[in-house]
């Protein structure tokens, strides 16, 4: 056995001539790039050392392997008299173009979502967030590729290679038994218009019209433009403001078809110069109109909470560890279905948050879920075309159900005088279940693309399967929550009119000579007084609302091992 | 490039959207009131709004009726006269004094405030006056069984006055604006006429002419007379009171100036009058 040391430029590969390489160890863990460390003459790394190399292993039948190609790292970072160790990385000098470009085809729907992004974050590795995958860089060719955490691409069987005495199983850390989130939209629903409240007022009236015998006092109070609605005491913020006024006197129809008009009052007893005289007052009518701007801004929070469970072969048997997440989602407004939405999440962008975080939480269960750790080292030349996108399958009597196929994790190939050896770890998940997703059963009832139906219930699903029962009817309750629906009767809470042109009279009649002398200044105690209540637009620091997603169903990770 | 940062758990989630606080958007209750105790003044009893003395504009409108082809022949004895064109007169009276009515239509308000508008150009007044259709008129007198026989009957030993037409021309004073008449008479071998003013003929046309028979029933007035007679009325409206009766405030004509006669305009003047009430027809 001997191994090569290349010199790899652009467009060839040739030999580096005496040079003598002591010790190979080339090592890689998940989410790294391999590295090589090689102890040399100390003379050689200083003058023969390549920046780029290959290094090959040649068994003794002189069948060769690419071990690893790779860049030399700085400067060597020990040196005697005599050796010294240099350092390769198997990082290429195109690492970002190329994972950007493989981020950009894991761009997909329901499986990235950029609402769950900083706006510019351009990390390639958020593609992985919804996702059971990690990036796996190979040491020889530099290509990056996507590597799931269960199931590598290929299975080597190496139950026949493993030394004496080098099986090692462990537990690592304890796999989630849950993971909780709470996401959360925040944004402000607008909504805003114009009503004409004249019609509402006048139909009040006696003859469905503006009349009083008053109509200085109407006219000097009646409301103005730009004036804000709001009790006198008050700064009138009440989301409403007058845009058009109008109020002008004018003269009815002589007499109706059906009604008479009166623009004068029946005849009225007062002392004129100490003399009592009947005389007829003017009754003013009024056409005119008051349009009123009104605009609703209130800020709203909705919160989705749901739990993904995991069902795990060591449920019960060790501590629960739970987690939680906790989401906020940039800026929503751009994706309500209008301005004026009281929900978010109750839409069918809404729901592709929802689908997106569930997957996240599958995610994190995943990631936990390997917590089975086996090492082993075999010779290497049985190992030697295994890298990190690979799974290894093992029989043996010293593990619990005697078999176990593991994704690589972690390995080290040693080169020393005294012999090669592949060190490598494994992770193992034990899911409850052969298949990782907890799918509906086929006879509850039928599932299609995104939906299903179970027990007359809607239900969605995500594309991993995971299904979660329709809360379309968990609406928000409090404010207004369809301000582009109101109509004008929805805003008129009240109008009261008082000391209408014929209560007026009435009141003159009654209270007027000969109770008392001055008839006329009678009429000061009974004004013409609209009073009106609008529908209350009062807005608060937030509105918050809470969605809980039930019927989650439980995700298992794969059953790699029997415990 | 090590990926560490990628492992579950150990990157934490970006902070999302956190949307500004709308608690001082709306803060107040939407109530509002409209009319108040204070400012108040008295109301105006309906009809005390109205001024004592009223002026405006008005303008003379003459109304001139077709052109017609009026003939008057006198007979006596069988004997037939060239007959004479009434319309067709060169004399003054007889060219400006063949209009069928003048009116006085209202132009603007000089003085005082009704409180409503009296839409401009609206008929304030309209004097009317006799004219003679687009006929013959035939004078007979003839002797028969030793009788003399007149036509138009009653006019024995008379002489037939009828109404030519109303005098106005441009410039002219409202006092000359008035019927005038003619008489037909035997000039030679011709029919004529004898024109002469309402206003003279009822100062002096009876004694003039004692044979003089006036045919028709006509207005000897002139029309600044009228006005001055108080014949114009203004009728305001003061309302319309619950039982649909129309109440009106009565002026009457009391005055009139000609600043400018040329101009046709005069400025009238009235007087408040009673006022009245009276059913009003359905709309």
């Amino acid at each position: 056995m001997k191994t090569y040391l290349f010199k790899t430029d652009h467009d060839n590969t040739c030999p580096v001539e005496d040079i003598k390489i002591f010790n190979l160890s080339i090592s890689q863990r998940e989410n790294e790039t391999a590295f090589a460390k090689l102890v040399m003459r100390r003379d050689d790394v200083l003058s023969k050392v390549p920046l780029y190399a290959s290094i090959v292993f040649e068994e003794q039948n002189g069948q060769k392997h690419l071990l690893f190609k790779g860049r030399r790292i700085g400067f060597p970072r020990q040196m005697s008299e005599h050796l010294a160790e240099i350092e390769y990385t198997s990082e290429q000098n195109d690492a970002n173009r190329q994972l950007k470009s493989l981020a950009e085809t894991l761009k997909q729907p329901l499986f990235y979502d950029e609402l769950f992004l900083t706006p510019g974050d351009e990390n390639p590795t958020n593609v992985l967030e919804a996702r059971s995958d990690l990036f796996s860089w190979d040491r020889r060719f530099g290509n990056v590729t996507l590597s799931n955490l269960f199931d590598g691409n290929r299975i080597f069987d190496l139950s026949n290679d493993i030394l004496s005495n080098s099986l090692k199983l462990s537990l690592g850390d304890t796999p989630l038994d849950s993971v909780t989130v709470e996401m959360s939209a925040e944004w402000i629903q607008k909504a805003e218009g114009q009503l004409n409240l004249f019609h509402q007022i006048a139909k009040r009236f006696p003859k469905r019209m503006i009349n009083t015998l008053t109509p200085d006092q109407l006219v000097k109070q009646w409301p103005k433009v730009f004036d804000k609605i709001g009790p006198s005491a008050s700064l009138k913020q009440s989301g409403y403001q007058v845009v058009q006024s109008k109020l002008k006197p004018f003269i009815p129809p002589t007499t109706g078809i059906l009604d008479i008009y009166p623009t004068i009052t029946p005849p009225i007893t007062t002392l004129v110069d100490g003399q009592p005289e009947s005389i007829r007052l003017k009754r003013s009518w009024f056409k005119g109109e008051l349009w009123l701007y009104w605009h609703y801004f209130q800020k709203r929070r909705e919160v989705v909470h749901f739990t993904l469970h995991q069902s795990s072969q060591l449920k019960g048997r060790i501590r629960a560890r739970q987690k939680t997440l906790r989401l906020q989602l940039q800026s929503v407004e751009n994706e309500l279905v209008n301005s004026a939405s009281s929900s978010f999440f109750i839409s069918e962008r809404g729901r592709q948050t929802i689908i997106h975080a569930i997957e996240i939480a599958k995610a994190h269960l995943a990631g936990s879920s390997r917590c089975i750790e086996i090492e082993f080292e075999v010779p290497l030349l049985s190992a030697v075309d295994i890298t990190l996108n690979d799974s290894i399958h093992i029989k043996s009597d010293k593990i619990p159900g005697g078999e176990v196929t593991g994704k690589v994790t972690e390995y080290n190939f040693s080169i020393t005088p005294s012999g090669a050896i592949a060190r490598i770890r494994l992770g193992v998940a034990a899911g409850a279940k052969e298949n990782s997703i907890d799918l509906l059963p086929k006879d509850e009832g039928y599932a299609q693309e995104d939906y299903c139906v179970e027990n007359n219930q809607t239900c969605f699903m995500t594309p991993s399967g995971i299904r979660f029962k329709a809360y379309h009817n968990q609406t928000p309750k409090e404010g207004i929550l369809n301000p582009d629906g109101l109509r004008l009767h929805d805003f008129i809470k009240k109008v009261d009119v008082k000391g209408d042109a014929e209560s007026q009279c009435r009141y003159l009649y009654e209270n007027g000579y000969p109770a008392r002398e001055n008839t006329l200044g009678c009429l000061s105690e009974i004004p013409t007084v609209i009073d009106v209540e609008l529908l209350d637009l009062r807005t608060k620091d937030r509105l918050e609302h809470h969605i809980h997603l039930d019927g989650l169903g439980t995700w298992s990770a794969p059953r790699q091992i029997d415990l | 490039m090590n990926f560490h940062h990628t492992s579950k758990g150990i990157r934490p989630f970006p902070i999302g959207y956190s949307a500004m606080s709308t608690e001082r958007v709306n803060h107040d209750p939407p109530l509002f009131q409209i009319g108040s105790v204070k400012p108040f003044s008295n109301p105006i009893p309906a009809q005390a709004a109205l001024p004592k003395i009223l002026t405006i504009k008005a303008k003379l409108h003459p109304l001139k009726g077709d052109d017609k082809r009026t003939e008057i022949v006198m007979f006596r004895q069988g004997r037939s006269f060239t007959p004479y064109m009434l319309y067709q007169s060169k004399s003054d009276m007889g060219e400006n004094g063949l209009y069928e009515g003048m009116q006085l239509l209202f132009e603007s308000l000089i003085e005082g405030n009704l409180g409503a508008d009296i839409p401009v150009n609206s008929v304030l007044f309209e004097k009317r006056f006799v004219t003679q259709g687009n006929i013959t008129h035939t004078i007979r007198q003839d002797l028969i069984d030793k009788k003399v026989i007149t036509t138009p009957p009653g006019t024995e030993h008379g002489k037939p006055v009828w109404g030519l037409g109303g005098y106005y021309k441009d410039s002219c004073s409202l006092d000359q604006i008035e019927q005038i008449l003619f008489m037909p008479i035997i000039d030679g071998i011709k029919t004529e006429v004898f024109l002469i003013r309402a206003s003279v003929w009822a100062k002096e046309g009876a004694l003039s002419n004692p044979h003089a028979v006036l045919m028709e029933e006509l207005s000897f007035s002139n029309l600044g007379g009228d006005i001055e007679a108080g014949k114009v009325v203004l009728n305001v409206s003061i309302g319309v009171d619950e039982n649909g009766n129309g109440h009106f405030q009565k002026y009457t004509s009391l005055a009139f100036k000609q600043n400018d006669p040329s101009s046709r305009c005069v400025e009238i003047t009235f007087k408040k009058g009673e006022n009245h009430a009276h059913r009003l027809p359905r709309a």
